[in-house]
């Protein structure tokens, strides 16, 4: 699936009509009649996605927890797994500035 | 006017028609184990499933499942593909029932499944664990209904493909060979007796999920394997078309979670199949 370039800066939450299934510390999502398998990093990155969340922000939280990772890969890991689930449609941009 | 024969498989609502092709009927008998014969008076275009009729030197098959007529020069082979549209109109025929590309066979107190893709060894695999006096209910396709997560046996003989491997234990070559069903020179029907192969509509509940992971060279060995490859791998190997993507999930998670799940390595079935009856039946 092609996957879009996304501003580190923008922010991302979950489109709401997808459905989660744990299965330890992975997960399965359900949404338009397809099912898409998230390994651990995947899952974990899901869980994040409750509250808006920017690519930034979530290397960030990953950094924290796996400091002897490189953060260029972490920068592109995120960016790639957020890219394809907005193509998934199972995502949504949020701006936050509207909000207030 | 060729001769016209219509033929219920066991477990169908629809019929097959073999229209000039009654001479596949015996190798049917061969394959599937049972059917019964209908009156030429019950067949209209909506109860087919499937028709074969001759062309020259040719079987031609069409089926609703078929985008284009299947041709097949050899009987045998008109008759093997057939499974093929008897799996899809079953699950059809019968709404909600999961369909599994799994063999399976009743290990210890409940079914054991091992699933895996095509032309993986499945088949060959599962001749052996016939060889080891386990009882198969399949080596291809398994139907799972909502019943708590029970396989239902479609008595059909097990398939292999010839030539079988060189490293085959002479015990297992004449088990096999004392039960050949029919065989032509790509395929051997295991005509497995009562006791070997479960009966048509046979029901066990599901206790077990091995993962099959063939490795050149490798010790047959069971290793732990997580939840969610097990379910990922049941997902991928569901065919059922008529269940929504939720329930399926919901459904393959329940099966897992009720389940003991290994992955078997392995390069020789042979040992591989003796690890499972030693460790598990």
């Amino acid at each position: 699936m092609g996957s879009t370039k996304i501003d580190p800066e923008q922010f991302l939450i979950k489109e709401p009509t997808v459905v989660v299934r744990e299965v330890g510390d992975e997960a399965f999502l359900v949404h338009a009649e397809a099912i898409l398998h998230l390994n651990p990093l995947a899952a974990a990155l899901w869980k994040l996605l409750d509250q808006p969340c920017s690519i930034r922000q979530a290397v960030d939280l990953l950094h924290t927890v796996y400091p002897e990772a490189s953060r260029q890969q972490l920068d592109k890991d995120v960016e790639l797994l957020f890219a394809q689930m907005l193509g998934k449609n199972l995502l949504q941009t949020v701006d936050l500035g509207e909000q207030f | 006017m060729a001769e016209k024969r219509l033929v219920r498989l066991r477990g169908l609502k629809r019929l097959i028609l073999f229209d000039g092709t009654v001479e596949l009927l015996d190798l049917c008998n061969r394959v599937f184990a049972d059917f019964s014969e209908e009156s030429r008076a019950h067949m209209n275009r909506d109860n087919l499933a499937a028709v074969i009729r001759r062309d020259s030197d040719w079987y031609v098959r069409r089926s609703r499942w078929l985008p284009e007529a299947v041709r097949h020069n050899d009987a045998l082979e008109a008759v093997c593909d057939l499974t093929v549209d008897y799996f899809h109109c079953f699950s059809e025929d019968n709404p909600g029932t999961l369909c599994l590309h799994t063999a399976a066979a009743k290990v210890g107190s409940g079914l054991m499944l091992f699933p895996g893709y095509y032309r993986q060894g499945k088949s060959l695999f599962t001749a052996h664990l016939a060889a080891q006096g386990i009882e198969i209910f399949t080596d291809d396709a398994l139907p799972v209904d909502d019943d708590n997560g029970f396989g239902t046996a479609m008595g059909l003989y097990p398939r292999l493909r010839q030539p079988l491997p060189d490293t085959t234990p002479g015990a297992v070559l004449s088990f096999i060979r004392s039960r050949i069903s029919v065989e032509n020179q790509n395929y051997i029907y295991l005509a497995l007796k009562p006791g070997e192969l479960a009966e048509f509509g046979t029901r066990e509940k599901i206790t077990g999920i091995t993962l099959l992971h063939r490795e050149r060279g490798r010790t047959a060995e069971l290793e732990e394997v997580s939840r969610a490859a097990v379910v990922k791998e049941l997902i991928l190997r569901n065919f059922a078309k008529d269940i929504e993507a939720l329930e399926i999930l919901d459904r393959v998670m329940a099966m897992v979670a009720a389940s003991d799940c290994y992955r078997l390595c392995y390069d020789d079935p042979a040992q591989a199949a003796a690890l499972i009856a030693r460790e598990l039946a």
